[in-house]
């Protein structure tokens, strides 16, 4: 039994048995920082990486995505205050006038996978409530998403308004009409084609 | 008599272009053709088996009384099996069961490694068979070449043997089923030993697991010549399984209107069906009939026109008529260059010859109006013919499918990429490997290769890494000892004479 077994019950999509060795682990005294970051966090960069490649497919990733939820779920009593630090904030949401969420419910999962602490706003959400809740949480990055592309002009008001508050908080967008050449037209600090994407993207701005 | 179509998968799409009256009155035709114009019979030992059963004879013209034909039809197999060369099943010719497979002896190639247009060579079948022998909804090979390209004088080959050379190319290169083609009766004979030497030599043991297919044509109009006539006979008589097939340029040697070249590929087809029961009932026959017109501001005879698309449909619906295993073409166009054309023509051709549910379905790689070879179009069809297998699969619906558990679940405004239905199920979505279902920036970053450079890629990696499980060394012996005497057999000091 080991920490290596948490790692393959995330990539076999296995919710229970995530569960059942992680609690297992825990029980046994392995170290919480290791079994975080070896088994659960490094199973979901290889989700990513897998899913990149063309080798996993959307509802895989979201079922190992959920396993290791469900893991973390467990361990985080236990966490200390260090390890209990996320590697980033990031708000997240669909802009104002877009009820479209499946794009960005699947970054959201992504980025939970990958250590990030998410924050939903769920969908048509306005300028003013990314910035205030961005502040309020001390947000790394404001992810925007949209479908339509009659709403991608609230993704430029949210940009301006992010700017005008003054904030280090940086903006990323998204979605399947937006474009890197929108993204750098409104002053974007970021776009992703992908969800694995998105999360490879938040990491570097943070770095 | 009365005929009757097979029944139907319950979930397979329908495509039905006939109605019973239409398939009876062309039946009938057919039946007054034979009866009352005749068929030119070129071979004694088929005059005699007519005459012997009742046909009237004057000279080589011979006049088929229907109750012969029908009864013939009747005696002619439903269903046929075809094993591979090592003997494991892998063709079942009945009903709507698809099976493809590439085209015989084509003279020019589309090297999809120099990209060049040039004369076939033997080597291009030994490629093209193993490029069949790699791709999984290939089933059969056919040449797709020409041992020596159209002069084989010039390789020291005499014209006359190579078609041993055609099938010994294709014979090392793949286990799949072989369709082939013979010049003569002993090219055919020779042929049939070389096959023997991967059943130990052993008649009966080929007889039972047939992994060759022959083809050979009438021709039109109502004549049956001695070549072809004699293969058909040697075919019954060992059991080698056979496509009898004419392929009538409309408007040239055959009526312009397409239920007329139906009526006449018909007679043609169906009298070679008797002259092969007569020789022995139950020799495996399969029926056909590819009908092409002609273009009549070119002299062409094109592939890839609204009339080969109904006349394929229309012949292969009198094939479940007669119940029997039939042979269609999918996977040709008259396009010259490798353009957007042939996969309108690919797909259109393929579309029929799968919705009607052919049994043998040849020409896949077919450019030029089947004057040349594009082994990355055999590439590009093999996924086409993978999204039509899913296709014709049709629409399921039962508790399952229908998923009321899951709508359930999600309610308004749930999502269903996080239900395990959708994680359940979502393998039986389809999923390609050479078409392009990303966005523009997904495509940018795989390369932003256009399909043409797919599928040569694809090709040429075949063609570089794939090894066929090879033949027994012994059986290689044996095949090249043949192959040296036919070649010997045949000098070209002869042929000079």
């Amino acid at each position: 039994m080991t920490v290596k077994d948490i790692f393959s019950a995330v990539l076999a999509f296995d919710e229970e048995t995530v569960k059942a060795k992680t609690q297992a682990e825990l029980d046994g005294g392995t170290d919480i920082g290791t079994i975080l970051n070896d088994g659960l966090i490094s199973a979901m960069d290889e989700v990513g990486e897998r899913f990149s490649a063309g080798e996993l497919f959307v509802p895989e990733m979201l079922m190992a995505a959920q396993a290791m939820k469900a893991g973390l779920k467990i361990l985080k009593p236990h966490l200390s205050a260090g390890q209990s630090k996320s590697k980033g904030v990031v708000v997240i949401g669909t802009v104002k006038g877009d009820l479209h969420d499946i794009g960005k419910n699947l970054v959201s999962m992504m980025m939970e996978g990958a250590g990030f602490e998410v924050v939903d706003l769920g969908v048509d959400v306005d300028s003013e409530k990314f910035v205030k809740t961005a502040a309020e949480k001390s947000a790394d990055v404001i992810a925007l998403s949209a479908l339509l592309t009659t709403t991608m002009p609230s993704m430029e008001s949210t940009v301006k308004a992010v700017k005008e508050a003054g904030m280090a908080t940086r903006t990323i967008i998204g979605g399947a009409p937006v474009t890197q050449a929108f993204a750098d037209q409104i002053g974007a600090d970021g776009y992703s084609a992908d969800a694995p994407g998105a999360v490879k993207l938040v990491k570097q701005i943070i770095s | 008599m009365v005929f009757k179509d097979h029944a139907d998968d319950k979930d397979r799409p329908q495509v039905r272009l006939l109605s019973e009256e239409k398939k009876d009155r062309i039946h009938r035709a057919t039946m007054e053709v034979l009866k009352e114009v005749g068929v030119r019979i070129l071979a004694d030992e088929a005059i005699d088996l007519l005459a012997d059963a009742g046909a009237e004879i004057k000279g080589d013209l011979v006049k088929i009384p229907s109750g012969l034909v029908e009864k013939c039809i009747e005696a002619a197999p439903s269903e046929i099996e075809i094993y591979d060369r090592n003997g494991k099943s892998a063709m079942n010719l009945k009903g709507k069961n698809i099976h493809f497979g590439t085209g015989p002896t084509i003279q020019y190639i589309l090297d999809p490694l120099t990209g060049e247009y040039r004369d076939s060579s033997n080597k291009d079948i030994e490629n093209a068979a193993r490029l069949v022998d790699y791709l999984p909804n290939m089933d059969f090979a056919m040449t797709m070449g020409m041992s020596g390209g159209i002069n084989p004088t010039s390789e020291g080959l005499n014209p006359l043997v190579t078609d041993r050379f055609d099938f010994a190319a294709m014979l090392k290169n793949t286990t799949k089923p072989l369709m082939f083609s013979n010049w003569s009766v002993e090219g055919l004979s020779d042929c049939y030993q070389m096959s023997l030497f991967c059943r130990d030599e052993d008649e009966m043991e080929f007889r039972k697991k047939p992994f060759i297919i022959h083809y050979s044509e009438p021709t039109t109009p109502l004549i049956h010549d001695k070549g072809p006539l004699q293969n058909l006979l040697f075919c019954a008589d060992k059991g080698i399984p056979m496509v009898y097939v004419s392929g009538p340029v409309a408007g040239g040697t055959s009526p312009v209107t397409l239920a007329g070249s139906m009526v006449l590929s018909n007679a043609e087809c169906l009298s070679g069906i008797v002259i092969a029961q007569l020789k022995k009932e139950g020799a495996p026959v399969v029926y056909g009939g590819g009908i092409s017109p002609m273009d009549m501001k070119t002299s062409v005879s094109y592939y890839g026109g609204p009339e080969n698309i109904l006349s394929h449909l229309a012949v292969m619906e009198m094939a479940d008529y007669y119940q029997l295993p039939d042979f269609n073409t999918g996977g040709v166009s008259d396009a010259k260059v490798f353009d957007q054309q042939v996969a309108i023509d690919y797909t259109l051709s393929l579309f029929q010859a799968a919705m009607v549910g052919s049994n043998l379905i040849h020409d896949v790689g077919y450019m030029a109006s089947g004057l040349t070879a594009c082994w990355a179009g055999i590439v590009i069809a093999d996924e086409i013919i993978d999204l039509l297998k899913y296709l014709i699969k049709g629409v399921q619906v039962d508790e399952t499918t229908l998923a009321l558990e899951a709508i359930k679940r999600q309610g308004p405004g749930g999502g269903f990429l996080t239900d395990r239905h959708t994680f359940e199920h979502f393998r039986s979505l389809w999923h390609p490997q050479l078409l392009d279902h990303n966005n523009y920036s997904g495509w940018l970053s795989a390369g932003a290769k256009n399909m043409e450079v797919k599928a040569t890629e694809k090709t040429n990696d075949i063609i570089a890494k794939h090894k066929p499980s090879p033949l027994n060394p012994d059986v290689i012996v044996q095949i090249n000892n043949l192959l040296n005497r036919a070649r010997e057999g045949h000098s070209l000091v002869k042929l000079a004479r």
